[in-house]
């Protein structure tokens, strides 16, 4: 069988030829529908089409620590598919219905790369960047399951969305997903799907969480950790979620009043969400349309504050006994 | 950019631009150069008036109706919104209804 392994993340089932790390394997058969496969050998067909039939899609600018920029992404003019490539070795192969994806890794001996290091980026920015293409909105955010309801907690990278999310796992609530919330509609509301069954975790978070010793990173490639959920009493939540609230998470350590929350007019809720989406400097005109279009019925129709937040373990729960006051007050 | 068009002057909402309504408010994106704008709720009926073409003296007579404002008023703030919605590639100008 060429594919023996099944998953499903972010609402997509997805067979592989290795087994992805991290991830609960689901039962299938050869005729169980799929939406992507992974194939962990790229062959050298893909890796050897010729590069100056590429359109450059998107470069970033985070470089490594040669200048280089640590993400670039080519449209394949040939195929009408994608080649994502990491600085450090890591080359995504996407085909132009974004039905199958094919890693080829080429890390250098001195730095190889394990499985789950791959596994990293290919169930959050690979996927990502495939939502994306696939026309799903996706939040730069964490969510979380409250009385069957989703609740989102956005924000720019180091915000805390991820403790914020560890915060109520370890408060017994079940996660939908950590860093990416990919949003389906549904009838008259936007369901977030469910990622992953772990966290990605700074150690000072761990260490802030638990009490336990700083832990050391386990990937030269990522610096956060991969916390299961289980280890907090957590689990992933298994079905999408009806999104019914949304805080802008932001650091205000300097002011003696956080955490506090503030409502946030329509408007200016729309321009938060504008620019907390994951991925929207690689959508093109009509996607970026698209994107307004739904932030704005979103913006329109559900609470969204502002919830600012400061450093230190002090905080956590009353900041955790805020948001639940808030949304008991709010949630209908 | 013709600031001088007159109150016979017929604008509508160009193509190059996608909006939403916030309750009251509304916002626009204009897709030429991915800028957002906001809009209050008087700029965004003036906006819903936009999305058929429209003669500045029908949109201000509109305006007088419905919100405590003098004649003259509502037609100098007017020509000022217009004159941005038009600079920023937001409406254009089709005709004129005289």
């Amino acid at each position: 069988m060429k594919w023996p392994y099944s998953y499903v993340i972010y609402g997509l089932r997805l067979v592989s030829n290795q087994p992805i790390p991290r991830l609960d394997p689901i039962e299938s058969t050869p005729n169980t529908p799929q939406d992507i496969s992974v194939n962990f050998d790229a062959d050298d067909k893909q890796s050897t089409q010729d590069v100056a039939d590429e359109t450059p899609w998107y470069v970033s600018d985070i470089c490594d620590e040669n200048g280089n920029p640590a993400l670039k992404i080519w449209k394949r003019n040939n195929s009408g598919g994608y080649r994502i490539h990491y600085s450090h070795g890591l080359t995504f192969y996407l085909n132009a219905s974004l039905t199958d994806i094919s890693i080829r890794c080429a890390a250098p001996m001195e730095r190889p790369m394990e499985q789950n290091d791959v596994a990293d980026f290919l169930l959050g920015p690979v996927l990502g960047v495939v939502l994306r293409l696939r026309g799903v909105i996706c939040l730069h955010a964490s969510a979380v399951a409250f009385k069957g309801k989703a609740i989102a907690f956005v924000g720019a990278p180091g915000a805390g969305k991820s403790t914020t999310a560890a915060l109520f796992a370890r408060n017994g609530h079940s996660i939908l997903s950590d860093d990416i919330a990919a949003l389906i509609e549904r009838g008259r509301s936007f369901c977030v799907l469910p990622a992953f069954p772990y966290l990605n975790l700074w150690p000072e978070t761990v260490y802030m969480l638990t009490g336990e010793d700083k832990p050391v990173s386990e990937s030269p490639a990522v610096d956060k950790l991969r916390v299961p959920l289980e280890t907090s009493g957590s689990r992933l939540e298994r079905e999408a979620l009806p999104l019914a609230a949304i805080y802008i998470l932001a650091n205000r350590s300097g002011d003696s009043r956080a955490p506090f929350i503030e409502a946030l007019p329509p408007q200016a809720a729309l321009m938060s969400l504008v620019a907390n989406t994951y991925g929207n400097t690689i959508l093109d005109t009509t996607m970026r349309a698209q994107e307004f279009r739904v932030l704005g019925q979103i913006a329109e129709s559900l609470p969204i504050r502002n919830l600012f937040v400061r450093d230190g373990t002090a905080q956590l729960g009353r900041l955790y006994d805020l948001v639940c006051e808030d949304l008991a007050r709010n949630l209908r | 950019m013709n600031s001088n068009f007159t109150n016979d002057a017929i604008l509508v909402a160009t193509k190059q631009q996608v909006s939403c309504e916030l309750g009251e408010e509304a916002a626009i994106l204009n897709m030429k150069n991915s800028v957002y704008y906001g809009l209050d709720p008087v700029g965004a009926r003036i906006w819903r008036l936009l999305q058929q073409p429209t003669s500045i003296s029908a949109i201000r007579d509109v305006i007088v109706q419905e919100y405590d404002v003098t004649p003259q008023q509502a037609e100098s703030d007017l020509r000022a919104l217009l004159e941005k919605l038009l600079r920023e590639g937001l409406v254009e100008l089709t005709g004129d209804s005289r």
